[in-house]
C-alpha cells in the first residue's frame, strides 16, 4: 500500500482505537492486528505524532510495579476522526474516478491489439 | 538477545537525538516488551517480533529529526600542537596582520592625497581667476589673459581630479562590503 497514504490512515486507526477508552501501546496493538498490519515499532512514531498534535494526551499509571502509559483522545482527536468520517464520501468519490480511469485505459489498450 | 541486550542496541543507535527522546523512545519498548511477556511470550519471542534493534532505531529517528551535528571537537595532540607551534605561527599571522592594516591605511592615504591635490587645484584655479580682475584693473591685459587662462584650466582639473576621486572612493568602498559579506557568508 502508498506509505504515505498508510501513514494518515494508521493515525486514524490508531486514534479509534482509543476512542471508546483510555488504552496501552500493547493493547492497541492486540485490538489493531486483526485488521491492520501494524508493528510494534511503527505505532511508537504514530503515537508520538499524535500527541505532538495533541490528539491524544499520556498518562502513566503503575501497572505490576513498572509504569504504563495510557492514551487518552483529546476533543482534536474526536473531531479527527470526525473529519476523517465526512472525508470519506470524497475518498470514494476519487476511487471510482481512479478505478474508472484505470479500466477506461485498459480497454483501450486491449482493443488496439 | 535478551530485553536488555535490544534495547542498549537501540539506545546506541539514537544516541544523537535529544536525551527526553531517547529516553522517552526507551521506555515504550521496555513498556511494550513487557506487557508482550505479561500476556505469555517468552522474552526472546518478544524481542524477535519487536524487530531488530536496527529497524526500531531507523523508525524512531525518521520521526525525530536530527538536531545539526555539533562541530568536531579538536583532538587532544592537535590542541598540543597548535600550542607548540605558537611561537613560530603567532608572530607570522601578527606580522600578516600588520602588513594588512598598512596596506588597508596606505589606500586611505591614497585617497586622502587625492582629494588633497583636488583642493589644491581648485584653489589654484580660483586664485588664478581672482588675480585676472587683479591685473585687468591694475592695466596689465597680456598677463591678465594669461592668468585667467592657467586659472581655468586648474578649475577644468580641479572637476576632473573630483571625478577620479569620487570614482575611486566609492570603488574602495564597495571593497569593503564585498569583504564583508564574503566573511559573514563564510559562518
Amino acid at each position: 500500500m502508498d506509505i504515505q497514504l498508510k501513514r494518515g490512515l494508521l493515525d486514524v486507526c490508531v486514534l479509534s482505537a482509543i476512542k471508546d477508552e483510555d488504552s496501552y501501546g500493547y493493547q492497541i496493538i492486540k485490538d489493531m492486528k486483526p485488521y491492520v498490519d501494524i508493528s510494534e515499532s511503527t505505532l511508537y512514531p504514530i503515537l508520538r505524532r499524535l500527541e505532538t498534535a495533541e490528539y491524544l494526551t499520556v498518562r502513566s499509571v503503575e501497572h505490576n510495579g513498572r509504569l504504563r502509559k495510557y492514551y487518552r483522545i483529546t476533543e482534536a482527536g474526536r473531531a479527527r476522526l470526525c473529519v476523517f468520517e465526512q472525508g470519506w464520501v470524497e475518498m470514494e468519490a476519487i476511487y471510482r474516478f481512479i478505478m474508472r480511469k484505470n479500466n477506461e485505459m485498459e480497454e483501450r489498450n486491449g482493443s488496439d491489439e | 538477545m535478551n530485553k536488555k541486550e535490544f534495547l542498549a542496541a537501540v539506545r546506541r543507535k539514537i544516541k544523537d537525538l535529544p536525551k527526553t527522546d531517547v529516553k522517552r523512545s526507551l521506555e515504550y519498548y521496555e513498556e511494550m516488551i513487557a506487557d508482550c511477556m505479561e500476556d505469555g511470550m517468552t522474552e526472546a519471542q518478544v524481542v524477535a517480533s519487536v524487530g531488530t534493534p536496527d529497524e526500531v532505531a531507523e523508525q524512531i529517528l525518521l520521526e525525530n529529526p536530527m538536531p545539526p551535528k555539533n562541530k568536531r571537537k579538536p583532538e587532544t595532540w592537535e590542541i598540543v600542537l597548535l600550542c607548540v607551534c605558537s611561537p613560530i605561527w603567532f608572530p607570522l599571522i601578527l606580522t600578516a596582520g600588520i602588513v594588512l592594516l598598512s596596506v588597508y591605511i596606505v589606500a586611505w592615504s591614497v585617497i586622502i592625497s587625492l582629494y588633497a591635490a583636488f583642493l589644491s587645484l581648485a584653489i589654484g584655479g580660483i586664485a588664478g581667476i581672482a588675480c585676472f580682475f587683479a591685473m585687468l584693473v591694475s592695466g596689465y591685459l597680456v598677463q591678465s589673459i594669461f592668468l585667467l587662462g592657467v586659472g581655468l584650466s586648474l578649475a577644468g582639473l580641479s572637476v576632473f581630479m573630483l571625478l577620479v576621486c569620487n570614482f575611486l572612493t566609492s570603488l574602495f568602498l564597495k571593497l569593503h562590503k564585498t569583504v564583508y559579506l564574503n566573511i559573514t557568508k563564510q559562518n
